[in-house]
């Protein structure tokens, strides 16, 4: 895999989904250092994993302060926040992965077929890689929106 | 008319966001059921008058593909048209929907317009609607 191509491909994607469907405009931050990140939360923080075979194997992962999954699922659902519970809340955190890593792969290369599997929510606390691969091995990008950060981790197998 | 429309995707999110894009999308729909998966899907089918299916292709158990090719085999269902809501990126595989039988595809992340432009294309003047949502304080939002 090409890294520019695929980043470049992955903030696209990023951005589309959450100001598309969320209305909620990101910055990105290129900095890798997703371990850090989680270890630097205070809030709880939510986390879903996708795998995916084909023209590449990997697996994406998307991870984010509880608070803000409530306030983008309120806002997805049209419900106000304290009415959101956490299957909503988990829903919608697999389902913004999954558009994530669709669009990212079309825009990347939309000649190839990846499989995408379906996305299963992890204890990003327990275990940071989650077999998703280090940090060293991984493409990691903090997306800062306007109140709070979230983090989204992209592993080669091959 | 009021067309009978159903949702197949294994997200309840996003089956509340597609029904809701519904309402704002100007056609004159009539009842909106919902299937997690193609297996329910078909069940659904068989025992509903359906109109149209929404539907996506990532599901466990059946996905969308083989959902549309169960619906080809069937003597009843295979006229009902089929629209696959979809995160898939390849080309290849947005052209096996429409060579297996699906009516058209949209991309997620969609937009109300975008459904609605569908739908006007798949169900034409017979939609009740002019693709656009309807005017006044409506509310685009997901």
């Amino acid at each position: 895999m090409e890294t520019d191509a695929l980043l470049k491909a992955m903030k696209t994607s990023i951005s589309d989904v959450l100001e598309t469907m969320f209305f909620m405009p990101v910055e990105f931050e290129v900095s890798g250092d997703v371990a850090g990140y989680i270890q630097d939360q205070r809030e709880p923080l939510l986390a879903s994993v996708l795998r995916f075979e084909g023209a590449a194997s990997g697996s994406f992962t998307f991870i984010m302060p509880a608070g803000l999954a409530r306030t983008l699922t309120a806002n997805f659902l049209g419900v106000a926040e304290p009415e959101v519970h956490q299957g909503q809340m988990t829903g919608t955190l697999m389902e913004i992965l999954n558009m994530i890593s669709g669009r990212t792969f079309g825009l990347y290369d939309d000649q190839a077929v990846f499989d995408l599997g379906v996305p299963q929510m992890i204890d990003v606390h327990e275990s940071p890689s989650a077999g998703t691969g280090s940090d060293r091995e991984a493409i990691g990008l903090l997306v800062h929106a306007p109140e709070a950060t979230l983090a989204v981790k992209a592993y080669f197998s091959n | 008319m009021a067309f009978n429309v159903l949702i197949v995707d294994d997200s309840l999110p996003m089956r509340s966001v597609i029904r809701k894009t519904l309402e704002i999308s100007g056609f004159c729909v009539g009842e909106v059921l919902e299937a997690s998966n193609g297996i329910e899907a078909l069940k659904v089918l068989r025992e509903n008058w359906l109109d149209i299916v929404l539907t996506d292709h990532n599901m466990p158990d059946m996905d969308g593909l083989q959902l549309i090719e169960e619906m080809k085999r069937d003597e009843i269902l295979r006229a009902i048209p089929v629209v696959v809501i979809t995160t898939e990126g390849s080309q290849k595989r947005l052209d096996q929907f429409k060579e297996r039988g699906a009516a058209e595809y949209v991309h997620k992340p969609f937009t109300p317009e975008q459904i609605a432009a569908k739908l006007n294309l798949v169900l034409g003047e017979s939609g009740d609607g002019d693709g656009r949502p309807p005017q006044g304080d409506e509310d685009l939002d997901f």
